[in-house]
């Protein structure tokens, strides 16, 4: 028998709009919603490309630098979003120098970017910038979600100017079981869309993304909202990370179908066929030690698709570290912050 | 407290009161019984305020409140379909399970009518949870919006009749643009029925949700259990949902349709593109065409440039210019007369000092150093001021 009665249920649905109405007045108060906290530094520039570098917040930091690089989906102050939730805090006090690499937002002009060009223009002016800057041969790289598939090629395109690999959430085997944007793109005519559109819109993204789980990401979200709606802390935690996911940039065109069909549709990377400028991308040359990070429970580059990896590469010193949460909350959880960053820097420090 | 804060806290306490007065008059609404259609008539309402309430927030967090705002509504909708279900469930005592199923089948109907009423597939599958109209929208605008509805073409009939006639072969001096047209009509039906397809495949989603539904509350009620709060009950609605459609979104039907669905909407977005084109060309005007090609020449030429200065950079080239002004401040030494000193031995080629790095230890410095180099810059300055001088 349901245990639900008629009355309650009215007083619920009453109840529950008496919430979002008084939230209105903390929704009201919030103020700007702000995002990226830590003290940087731009450092070098490039088109739209900005790498910044972070102000240490030890005496001495470690010799050798860290270089972020994000993924071109959304924005990277993911990484540090907010005082108590910043990954880059965590790593500057643990001493660790760090840079990163802000892709910025591509417009018609940047169409014709291609993986090429973010990977051995790009990736590579900032590497040697940061060489150059700290009188240096090699440095460390840390590649997130699709900007550790990125790194990856980057490295064993470059192995000499890498010194410590860290992937973090990447995908490297586009084509598991679990993944189910590969199977999404499977038959649309990437060709066909980017010929047609050019730069492919962050909406279509936003859009994907959400529909992988409509009810929970549009619906039960926002309805677990009300209940903390007089928490002005909480709400503002909450309106960040709403920022986050809906600010996402447009995709270069033939990045993007360089991208979808190399990666996701024909999995060259994993299957030794990718080559980018001409030159082939093989995972044997990363020879130096790898430090895999995957969480667990990520439904956007499910756990087998990242451990792929560690079959692949020609290094002897390569670790995993699964984190237990999903794609997001590797950035941001309370855990994420605790285990993260330490695990990174200790790892590091061990190597340098 | 500035002037604007003040207003801002006046027009939220306006807008307070007159939110406590709806509620009034939804409380009496719903007293009535939601299925009087109370329910309908206080979302309205709830629209029109939230169209006056909004103004008074920052634009950041006006987009994200008003996400809330449209998921109350699937909230509301559902308080209103389990209000209908318990009061009947309990009006016939130990017969509840018929009338649950009665009140499910219900709820599938008022799903499928919904559907049917929406003007896109996704707002038809999963408007009611806020998710739908504007995110679909949105990213096909952000596609290029085609001047066509789909459900605008829904009443053609698009079967062999309708195919001979765009067949028809076009004549005379506008032959190439009848042709044009034709094929747009043909490339607008046909994206109208894969629309459709995939339309159907998403509605017929929310009937097994549904379904699922009925099954999750009946194995609870036969553990003797049951979600006892309408948020309980919205829960559970919630992962059946998901759980249909999770089967769905990797089912090979749906890949089909899904790539289908984009594939024909860009295939009409080309060929109404191809049409501008030929407008403009007429008006000679550059199009999107010629602007690609001039983006991708550029592009290239950007590519090279960029490769040709790193090539500079990694022979050594800077290296080499420090190479040379040392020895130039060698033999102006020389021909002066005077050694250089011990300390300004030539730097050697970057390239050539590297020592290989083994994997796993740490980085190497720069086997050039920097202290030689700068020293040269500060000799050669020394020179050139001797030399002002003399």
């Amino acid at each position: 028998m349901l245990g639900l009665r008629p009355d309650e249920i009215i007083q619920e649905v009453i109840g529950y709009h008496q919430k979002l109405a008084d939230g209105l007045k903390t929704v009201s108060e919030l103020g700007e919603i702000d995002v990226g906290v830590t003290p940087k530094e731009e450092v070098h520039r490039e088109d739209k490309l900005v790498l910044y570098r972070y102000k240490a917040m030890v005496e001495k930091p470690e010799a050798v630098p860290l270089l972020v690089v994000y993924a071109l989906v959304n924005r990277p102050y993911m990484t540090d979003l907010q005082e108590d939730r910043s990954m880059i805090k965590g790593l500057l006090e643990e001493g660790i120098d760090v840079y990163l690499i802000d892709w910025g937002y591509p417009d018609g002009a940047d169409r014709f970017l291609e993986l090429d060009d973010y990977v051995n223009r790009y990736i590579h002016h900032c590497v040697k910038h940061i060489c150059k800057a700290h009188d240096l041969d090699k440095i460390n790289v840390l590649g997130i979600c699709q900007g550790g598939t990125m790194s990856t090629c980057y490295t064993a395109l470059h192995p000499e100017k890498v010194a410590n690999l860290v992937t973090m959430v990447t995908p490297i085997d586009f084509q598991t079981p679990g993944n189910l944007l590969s199977k999404w793109a499977r038959d649309v005519d990437v060709d066909l869309l980017v010929d047609t559109v050019g730069n492919i819109p962050g909406e279509l993204l936003n859009f994907t993304f959400l529909s992988m789980k409509p009810f929970r990401l549009t619906g039960q979200k926002y309805a677990d909202v009300v209940n903390m709606m007089d928490d002005a802390r909480a709400m503002k935690n909450f309106m960040r990370m709403e920022k986050w996911i809906f600010d996402s940039p447009d995709q270069a065109g033939e990045m993007f179908r360089q991208f979808i069909k190399w990666f996701y549709q024909e999995n060259r990377l994993v299957k030794d066929e990718l080559e980018i400028g001409g030159k082939p991308v093989r995972l044997e040359n990363i020879t130096m030690p790898v430090f895999n990070i995957y969480a667990t429970a990520d439904h956007l580059v499910p756990p087998d698709g990242s451990i792929a990896l560690g079959k692949k590469v020609g290094s002897e010193d390569y670790t995993e570290f699964p984190f237990k949460g999903g794609h997001i909350g590797i950035y941001v959880s309370g855990r994420a912050q605790r285990e993260v960053p330490p695990a990174i820097a200790n790892w590091l420090k061990e190597r340098m | 407290m500035s002037e604007g804060n003040e207003w801002s806290q006046a027009w939220l306490e306006a807008q307070r009161q007159y939110w406590d007065g709806l509620f009034d008059w939804s409380k009496k609404v719903y007293a009535a019984g939601p299925e009087a259609g109370g329910s309908a008539a206080a979302q309205e309402t709830l629209a029109d305020w939230w169209k006056t309430a909004s103004a008074a927030l920052p634009a950041d967090s006006r987009e994200i409140y008003k996400r809330m705002f449209d998921s109350s509504q699937s909230f509301t909708e559902l308080g209103q379909t389990f209000w209908n279900m318990v009061r009947d469930a309990q009006s016939t005592g130990e017969n509840w399970r018929d009338s649950l199923e009665e009140s499910l089948e219900g709820f599938k109907k008022m799903l499928q009518e919904n559907a049917s009423q929406a003007n896109d597939a996704w707002s038809g599958f999963a408007g009611g949870w806020g998710f739908g109209g504007d995110a679909w929208q949105d990213f096909m605008r952000s596609l290029g919006q085609s001047p066509v509805h789909a459900e605008d073409i829904t009443g053609f009939n698009a079967g062999e009749a309708w195919n001979k006639l765009l067949g028809t072969p076009a004549l005379g001096y506008t032959r190439e643009w009848q042709e044009k047209v034709q094929q747009w009509v043909g490339l607008s039906t046909e994206y109208a029925k894969v629309s459709q397809e995939y339309a159907k495949l998403l509605q017929a989603t929310n009937q097994q949700a549904v379904d699922l539904l009925g099954r999750r509350i009946t194995e609870l009620a036969q553990k003797g259990e049951s979600p006892d709060t309408l948020r309980g009950m919205y829960d559970l609605w919630v992962d059946c949902g998901e759980e249909a459609y999770a089967e769905l979104a990797e089912d090979d039907a749906y890949l089909r349709a899904q790539g289908q669905l984009m594939n024909t909407l860009m295939r009409l977005r080309q060929h109404e593109q191809d049409m501008m084109q030929d407008v403009f060309g007429v008006m000679n005007i550059p199009g999107r065409r010629e602007l690609d090609t001039a983006l991708c020449r550029l592009q290239e030429t950007r590519r090279e440039l960029r490769d040709l200065k790193d090539l500079i950079e990694d022979t050594g080239v800077d290296e080499l210019r420090t190479e040379v002004a040392k020895l130039r401040a060698e033999l102006a030494a020389i021909k002066g007369g005077s050694a250089p000193d011990a300390g300004q031995a030539p730097a050697p080629a970057r390239s050539s000092t590297r020592a290989a790095t083994p994997a796993k230890s740490a980085p190497a410095r720069k086997a050039a150093p920097k202290k030689a180099a700068s020293t040269t810059r500060k000799t050669t300055a020394t020179k050139k001021a001797a030399a002002k001088k003399s």
